[in-house]
């Protein structure tokens, strides 16, 4: 679901945002890309890289320090903070500390409210996918000292059980406070499911979150080749690619034979690099398209321990869109606005929570000058049946 | 139970949809066989046509889209080398998608 984000400087980025680095930029030959998030990783040796005019114009900043192998001090929160105040970027980050408890958290809320005051930059507050709900609900109650929450999650190989526990603080932080979430350190590969050996490239981010950057850290050295397979997106060692296609049918995007593509030596590594970056291109632009019609096709064949939470999170951002910040919605009491998001809720398909809101709903509002929210569940309750 | 179903088909199911749904699904299968034999991605693929249209060149494509310049060059290549009956089915499969908005 997209949508445009004006931001403090004046800068305009489309939600959902994939943050791209250097890195990403010169992988995908590119000096830029339009309205989305630049994220510049701190080096302890170079500092910030500078990047050219061209990413400054176009491109929302983040200037990030990564702190989440450094226990939590005062000092080195206010260090990495001053690092970024006196840049050129659109947001001040306060990022995620190994191991943070509830007081460090603290100290970091009540820094940012500090900050919030001062300057005139989006103040981005980091916390960990592991936070505890007694955090959560610090957070959630002093949500108006930041802008936007990130989550850290920090993994190369996302796992249900990590990935439950993030989706449930994007949910209950989104549904109390209508903020916005990113998340950080992100991984774009899966478990499977019980019916499925194989991991799969999954980046669903764009349908969970509002912006997200891809972990950073280096993964430990895979014993085999594999690499995603671009029918099924399964990842792959070379016996699995045989089941679906012949060593000699050709991979389209590089040019070359399948038993070629799992060949030994540099240059086919480099080889393997371009393939699967730009697979992970298109897949993430069909993820980004993705809308509540066409959702239903994009997740019938994927992982279906997933799919619960995915659709959880998709339905929650098309109804605080199409419910909560709708003009129409802004002349009910939030308490009445949240008894017809729950009716609305009830629905298991987006498509259909959105033709609700559209077809039934926004009708009957712009008919008449104000129809009562007790008309409006009744609507939604008896088109149920 | 099923005399409710029979009584759908009677009334709602004409020869003439039975006719537009097996022949879209038809369509359906064609695009999708025509994209997986080149690897194309049928949505990135519907987006450079959307964008193409309006007169962007391919590096701008790739900058709107943040796709390797390489994929907007390779989709661009497979589209002028494809078959004109193909890229005709093609074309129409996309500009209906995108004229009913999806």
């Amino acid at each position: 679901m997209k949508s445009e984000l004006k931001l403090k400087s004046g800068k305009i980025i489309n939600l959902p945002s994939r943050m791209f680095r250097n890195k990403d930029l010169s992988e995908m030959n590119l000096d830029y890309v339009e309205n989305k998030i630049y994220f510049n990783k701190y080096d302890e040796k170079k500092g910030f890289i500078s990047f050219n005019k061209e990413v400054e114009k176009n491109m929302a900043i983040i200037n990030y320090v990564d702190c989440s192998t450094t226990p939590f001090s005062k000092e080195e929160l206010v260090s990495s903070i001053k690092k970024q105040i006196d840049t050129n970027s659109d947001f001040i980050i306060l990022p995620y500390f190994k191991d943070e408890n509830e007081y460090d958290l603290n100290i970091k809320i009540e820094l940012a409210g500090k900050i919030k005051t001062r300057y005139n930059k989006e103040i981005i507050l980091e916390i960990s996918y592991k936070a505890t709900p007694q955090m959560i609900k610090k957070v959630i109650k002093q949500s108006e000292n930041f802008d936007i929450l990130a989550v850290f999650y920090g993994v190369h190989y996302g796992r249900f059980p990590s990935f439950r526990l993030l989706c449930e603080k994007i949910f209950l932080f989104k549904q109390v406070t209508n903020g916005k979430v990113f998340c950080t350190g992100v991984p774009l590969v899966f478990s499977g499911d019980e019916y499925s050996k194989y991991s799969y490239l999954f980046p669903i981010w764009s349908l969970v979150c509002d912006g997200w950057v891809k972990n950073w850290k280096r993964g430990g050295g895979a014993k085999e080749i594999r690499l995603v397979d671009y029918e099924d997106y399964r990842n792959k060692n070379f016996m699995g690619w045989c089941e679906t296609h012949k060593p000699n049918d050709i991979v389209e995007s590089v040019n070359m034979s399948v038993k070629g593509l799992f060949g030994d030596g540099h240059a086919m590594k480099q080889v393997r690099e371009q393939y699967i970056g730009m697979l992970r291109d298109e897949v993430l632009n069909e993820v980004y398209s993705i809308t509540p019609k066409s959702i239903g096709t994009y997740l019938r064949d994927k992982p279906r321990i997933y799919i619960a939470l995915i659709l959880d999170l998709y339905k929650q951002k098309l109804i605080i869109q199409k419910v909560r910040e709708a003009n129409w919605a802004k002349t009910y009491a939030e308490n009445d606005i949240r008894l017809l998001e729950k009716e609305l809720f009830n629905f298991l398909s987006p498509s259909e929570i959105e033709e609700k809101i559209e077809k039934n709903i926004v009708t009957l509002v712009s008919k008449e000058q104000k129809v009562p929210i007790s008309v409006l569940i009744n609507e939604v309750q008896n088109s149920r049946f | 139970m099923i005399e409710k179903n029979d009584n759908y088909l009677n009334f709602n199911v004409t020869h003439s949809s039975m006719g537009e749904l097996l022949s879209s699904l038809k369509e359906k299968e064609e695009i999708s066989n025509i994209c997986k034999e080149r690897s194309l991605n049928i949505i990135l693929l519907k987006n450079l046509f959307f964008w193409s249209a309006q007169g962007f060149n391919n590096v701008e494509l790739a900058r709107k889209l943040g796709v390797h310049r390489v994929t907007v060059q390779r989709y661009s290549s497979t589209l002028k080398k494809m078959k004109v009956e193909e890229y005709h089915k093609l074309f129409n499969y996309i500009s209906k998608g995108l004229r009913n908005g999806v």
